[in-house]
């Protein structure tokens, strides 16, 4: 996981497998980026081929906890069979879903 | 290509999830998976292995959990099976999938993920030897663009 700053927007790179062992190795890290940042933040999934329950769990929670401070957390560059994933568990109505990292950069300025 | 099966079993424990993890790794290469076919693998070994892990065997109860997975020009057949607690996805409550960002529930969320990328879905438990069996079957997807 890569964290990097542009102007007021926190974008976060996600590995490419966020299964069991992804998340795991992720989580404490994306939540401490995620709650001490506070703000707008990008998740750009363009790298990710893999997610499942536990992935999307664990976006929602810092979602949910970064709205509760007045910020927000969206999603970039999610590759065709996770934009799926999100379609049938309907998480893509949870988040804002830009189709890559400068689109969702724009759509925050 | 002809039938082709490869199997693994592992202690019922945390680790083991990176060593099947691996495993599926290792059957995209050799029975040249595609993509949904190997996302589907790696999706039962995701929401069902670990669901194994956490609640099938107690605590003081060595398990075991067989991954196999078979391959031939009409489908992919994907079996795991342990010989812990029953448990019949077929019967678990259908996820809620409304709710808003504060009131979304998550619970069920892995095994209709299973169940909405697979063909079939089926479940025995052999009350006589105490094996449960998780079959998923994913059809081969049909070129509809005319080419062989």
């Amino acid at each position: 996981m890569n964290t990097e700053q542009i102007g007021d927007v926190l974008i976060i790179t996600m590995p490419a497998r966020l299964d069991a062992i992804g998340v795991a190795s992720i989580e404490n890290q994306l939540s401490e980026a995620v709650n001490s940042h506070k703000g707008k933040t990008l998740v750009d999934m363009s790298e990710v081929s893999f997610v499942a329950s536990l992935a999307l769990r664990m976006l929602l929670t810092n979602l949910k906890q970064v709205q509760g401070m007045g910020g927000d957390l969206r999603l970039a560059g999610l590759q065709p069979q996770i934009s799926e994933i999100f379609r049938k568990s309907r998480f893509d109505t949870l988040f804002k879903i830009a189709a890559d990292r400068e689109t969702g950069l724009a759509e925050y300025a | 290509m002809d039938h082709e099966a490869t199997v693994i079993e592992v202690p019922a424990q945390w680790a083991s999830i990176e060593a099947l993890l691996n495993f599926v790794d290792e059957l995209e290469r050799t029975l040249a998976l595609p993509d949904d076919q190997a996302y589907l693998v790696r999706l039962v070994v995701e929401e069902f292995a670990t669901n194994i892990v956490k609640y099938s065997y107690e605590q003081h109860k060595q398990g075991i959990i067989q991954l196999s997975c078979t391959c031939d020009e009409d489908e992919l057949r994907v079996i795991i099976r342990d010989h812990g607690q029953p448990f019949d996805p077929n019967y678990s409550p259908e996820p809620d999938l409304s709710g808003d960002v504060e009131n979304r529930s998550v619970g069920g969320l892995g095994v209709f993920l299973v169940r909405e990328m697979c063909d079939v879905l089926t479940y025995h438990h052999d009350r006589a030897s105490g094996w449960n069996e998780l079959v998923v079957i994913k059809k081969r997807q049909e070129r509809t663009d005319g080419s062989a």
